[in-house]
């Protein structure tokens, strides 16, 4: 459901982390912009409540998933580990969490590779109007609600004999993930200097060289953020899955959707703690990158 | 020089040959195009236009598809709910996200280090946990019952205002940060000469930054709806029967009783309403003189 | 440094060792329906550093595309020691190339950046490392290898692009307004730099500029550019001295331009003063542009005439004092404007606001067919 939407922002998201980091603004500016801040105490207060309202509700899962008590109960009255022990020894649970990884895995590698061809092409592409119907229809997914599409989705891999396989969601959820690659990598593909690509070929590079060694490695940003992102969501997708799903083949956030509505079974609390600590750590760490990386480059 | 930059462009005088190399360049970059194309075209282009065509072919029920809806006002009352739920979402999310975004682009360093994690975690982190932990919130008993018992005898849960709730709080982040990045290229000089020609605070945050950060709020209010339309899961967790939007029925439609040509029929009706809305939305925009220049 | 010089014309390309040549015959090139190049032929020698001027839109930056292969004519051929080059990629015609705005490669190393045209030779590692140290040396930037572009000074980016694009010792090298992102000061430093390097590496250099004083500083020969034509070609003592036309007058140097009419009768005048008939224009010309460069021409008193000099009335406009020397900027008659300059020394007495006259002899000025477009005050 969020998965969905997020490449959209991809090129937000990722001007944002080094602008954020690195203060994008030159000196002077930070200097006037923290004192233009203090005149605003209205939005200053606003912002603090909104910043609350989006972290702080979400960490009530934390408590809950310590909870001694089969029950939802908020604060918990007692405390144990037993719902990560059922976590990671309920066979629904782990083999939902592997199958989950390993689909995600394949569909962000699918979508990231035909992605960043495809943006290496619209960018390139000297018919602007075709590259620009082309690249509208690989937005597609973005900009109808999941739900449209989950129907025709559904009708075809019935036909096709794809429900509920390994295959049909690696399909599906890569081409929800090609929007987000193909967002982030012409995002950097604008920025890059095309330059560069005629100095290593009057250096003596091929076309496969110019793009290894110096294409790429510039990309690298956009291209691994967009694998991020479609890794996330494929990983997080639920919508499409409820409908391809089948008894045999359910996904973790599929697991975690049937035990929130039908069962009051902490687990699901333990589930998502594990999900919000790893989410976190993760994009600590991408943002940490991004921060050496834009030094280094001095850009 | 300028012309240099049109090395290869389509429309050459010259013989066909020394331009040869150029040009087959160019196909071959049209080519890097067709595996995504055929992925999207495969995936989610056919069987949209199978869809498309299932709502006006499939017979369910002796009945076609677009009539049976017709034949049904609950179907309308439905689609009704599922936009407004989904136009206050969008309004809700500009109210809390303009400040919010403002805040960040005229914060210093730190401050605005944090307030990006703070919009990024939610936003990379799982809608789906998001919204189980509004439900241990608000459940009857819960802590939100507890403080504020006047709200509802049985707590929220199961209510429009959960829903909305929910949806505002998990799609907020898609607002804030095309909003931000929009704002962010606005030209801090402009604010400050809106300020110095004696315009206050409030009055330049309304002319100058309001209509400059158009833009990505349009893109940002879009998102949000759209989504909003088409969600499921979270109105299932935090509704109730009598909240349900139209992505219950069409989920009920499809796999509980297989009639996909309904389905279908329904949830192509609410897009079609999504585009009349969202063009009538952008008309709208472009008739706001400042919107139009930073566009 | 003459051991870095022999090796850098080594001996894995035995043409490199002189330079190679370069021979551009009647190239045309259009872009839409704009001619950016109209009939270009030029012929440089190996070894020789040829600038090609211009202001920009003239054609000089299509012509290098040309050379290194980023474009292709629509008529005409370019031959690289004899090869013609219509069907070579830029990767193989070994021609190096400094860009504009560097192009170093931002995720590389200095030193990896030096070695990627080794790299992309599969020259054996400890030979690269060899050659990256030597290069290195070559433009004098030891100790900088492990650095990242970004940490350098422009002009320092300046010295990485020219050591990366001789380290694989090409017989041509190529350069696209390179010092044009530098100030004034580092421009000139490089610009000794540049020519120092170009006498130990040995190859041609063929160099794109729009600025006179930097092409009359590096080149043995110049072809001045004009909308899309090559005007002349020759050293820049005879582009000064000799200009072929008003605009390499206009262009290279200052000058003051007198425009010349033919009577009836045959007799030529400037301005109402007879001259002496011009060798360089043809019979049936009624007009003509004669040239005066400010140093060859002097402003005297009204009764001060001389024998072998001409003379037209002036007032003086402007006189401006630069230490070594001093600018008087004067007025015809006409309304035309010219130019005088003084050394310190024989610096006369004149002041902004007198009438004198402005005087030359016939030998020390040019005469060119066609009228120049009038530089009216």
């Amino acid at each position: 459901m969020k998965g969905r939407v997020t490449g959209e922002v991809t090129g937000t998201v990722t001007g944002t982390v080094p602008a954020a980091q690195t203060g994008g603004v030159t000196a002077t500016a930070k200097a006037k912009g923290t004192g233009t801040v203090a005149r605003h105490p209205f939005a200053v207060v606003a912002a603090v409540v909104v910043a609350l309202l989006l972290v702080v509700p979400t960490l009530v899962v934390v408590p809950i998933s310590f909870t001694g008590k089969a029950s939802f109960v908020f604060p918990p009255d007692s405390w144990s580990l037993r719902w990560y022990g059922n976590l990671f020894s309920d066979s629904r649970w782990t083999s939902a969490l592997r199958r989950s990884l390993w689909i995600a895995l394949l569909s962000s590698v699918l979508a990231t590779t035909v992605g960043t061809a495809a943006s290496v092409g619209l960018t390139r592409w000297r018919r602007r109007r075709w590259a620009a119907a082309a690249r509208a229809l690989l937005l597609v997914p973005v900009f109808v609600p999941a739900i449209v599409l989950a129907i025709g989705i559904y009708t075809v891999f019935g036909s096709l004999g794809l429900l509920g396989t390994v295959t049909g969601f690696v399909l599906a959820h890569a081409s929800l993930g090609v929007p987000f690659v193909v967002i982030s990598v012409t995002a950097v593909l604008q920025s890059f200097d095309v330059q560069l690509e005629r100095a290593a070929e009057s250096l003596g590079a091929g076309r496969w060289a110019v793009f290894r060694q110096i294409t790429l490695p510039l990309i690298l940003p956009g291209v691994l953020a967009g694998a991020l992102f479609a890794f996330v969501a494929s990983f997080d997708e639920i919508l499409v899955s409820l409908f391809i799903k089948s008894p045999f083949l359910e996904t973790f956030p599929i697991r975690v959707y049937q035990s929130v509505d039908n069962d009051t079974d902490p687990t699901v609390a333990a589930a998502s703690t594990l999900v919000l600590v790893v989410t976190t750590l993760v994009i600590l760490v991408a943002v940490r990158i991004s921060t050496l990386r834009t030094r280094r480059l001095g850009t | 020089m300028a012309t240099t930059q049109d090395v290869g462009a389509d429309r050459r005088a010259g013989p066909p040959a020394p331009a040869a190399p150029r040009a087959r360049r160019s196909r071959f970059d049209a080519l890097l195009l067709i595996p995504a194309l055929l992925l999207i075209l495969g995936v989610v282009g056919y069987p949209f236009v199978v869809s498309v065509i299932d709502s006006f072919v499939k017979v369910e029920g002796r009945q076609h598809a677009y009539a049976w809806i017709t034949a049904n006002p609950v179907y309308l009352r439905i689609i009704g709910r599922t936009f407004l739920t989904s136009v206050v979402a969008v309004v809700l999310c500009v109210l809390l996200a303009y400040p919010y975004a403002y805040v960040m682009v005229l914060a210093g360093r730190r401050i605005r280090l944090v307030l990006t994690v703070a919009v990024l975690v939610p936003f990379w982190v799982s809608g789906l946990v998001r919204t189980f932990a509004w439900v241990i919130l608000l459940q009857s008993g819960g802590p939100v019952d507890r403080l504020l018992p006047f709200l509802g005898r049985d707590g929220l849960l199961h209510t429009q205002t959960a829903v909305l709730v929910g949806l505002v709080q998990v799609l907020l982040p898609f607002m804030i940060l095309p909003l931000y990045n929009s704002m962010q290229s606005i030209d801090r000089r402009l604010l400050q000469a809106a300020e110095s020609l004696g315009a206050r605070q409030t009055v330049a945050f309304f002319r100058v930054v309001v209509p400059l950060s158009a833009p990505g709020a349009g893109a940002g209010a879009l998102l949000v709806f759209v989504t909003s339309l088409g969600i499921y899961v979270l109105a299932q967790i935090l509704g109730s029967p009598a909240t349900s939007m139209i992505g219950s029925v069409v989920y009920t439609q499809t796999s509980q009783l297989n009639n996909t040509g309904r389905a279908a029929a329904l949830s192509l009706s609410m897009l079609a309403g999504a585009v009349v809305l969202i063009g009538a939305a952008y008309l709208l925009f472009r008739l706001v003189p400042g919107a139009r220049r930073a566009g | 440094m003459s051991d870095a010089g022999t090796s850098i014309g080594g001996a894995r390309n035995p043409v490199a060792a002189g330079g190679s040549r370069l021979v551009i015959d009647g190239v045309v090139k259009q872009f839409g329906g704009h001619t950016a190049l109209a009939d270009v032929s030029l012929d440089v020698q190996p070894g020789e550093f040829m600038t090609l001027l211009g202001p920009s839109g003239s054609g000089k930056s299509t012509t290098l595309n040309l050379v290194s292969g980023f474009a292709q004519p629509d008529e005409g051929t370019v031959r690289i020691d004899g090869v013609d080059m219509a069907s070579v990629p830029p990767r193989r015609r070994n021609v190096g190339m400094v860009f504009q705005n560097y192009a170093l490669f931002p995720h590389l190393t200095i030193e990896a950046n030096i070695a990627f045209p080794l790299r992309q030779r599969r020259v054996p590692r400890p030979e690269q490392a060899r050659r990256v140290a030597e290069a290195l040396g070559t433009v004098r930037l030891e100790g900088y290898g492990q650095r990242y572009p970004a940490q350098l000074s422009g002009g320092q980016q300046q010295r990485v692009a020219l050591a990366r694009a001789i380290v694989f010792r090409p017989g041509l090298l190529l350069m696209d307004e390179p010092l044009g992102a530098l100030d004034r000061g580092l421009r000139e430093s490089m610009q000794s730099e540049i020519r120092r390097i170009h006498r130990e590496a040995g190859s041609t250099v063929l160099f794109v500029t729009h600025d006179q004083e930097e092409a009359l500083a590096l080149s043995d020969r110049i072809a001045v550019f004009h909308e899309g034509r090559i005007e002349q070609v020759g050293t820049g003592h005879e582009l000064y001295l000799h200009p072929a036309s008003t605009f390499v007058a206009g262009f290279l140097g200052e000058s003051t331009m007198l425009p010349a009419e033919r009577s009836a009768g045959g007799a030529w005048s400037v301005l109402g003063v007879r001259v002496p008939a011009p060798s360089a224009v043809p019979d049936a010309a009624r007009s003509a542009t004669v040239v005066v460069r400010p140093e060859r021409a002097r402003l005297r008193a009204v009764d001060d005439a001389r024998q072998d000099e001409l003379g037209l009335s002036v007032q003086v406009l402007e006189d401006v004092y630069l230490g070594a020397d001093r600018k008087l900027r004067v007025r015809f008659a006409d309304g035309t404007a010219g130019v005088v300059r003084e050394v310190a020394g024989s610096m006369s007495p004149w002041r902004a606001g007198d009438r004198v006259e402005f005087a030359w002899r016939p030998a020390d000025s040019a005469v060119l067919p066609g009228s120049a477009a009038p530089a009216v005050l």
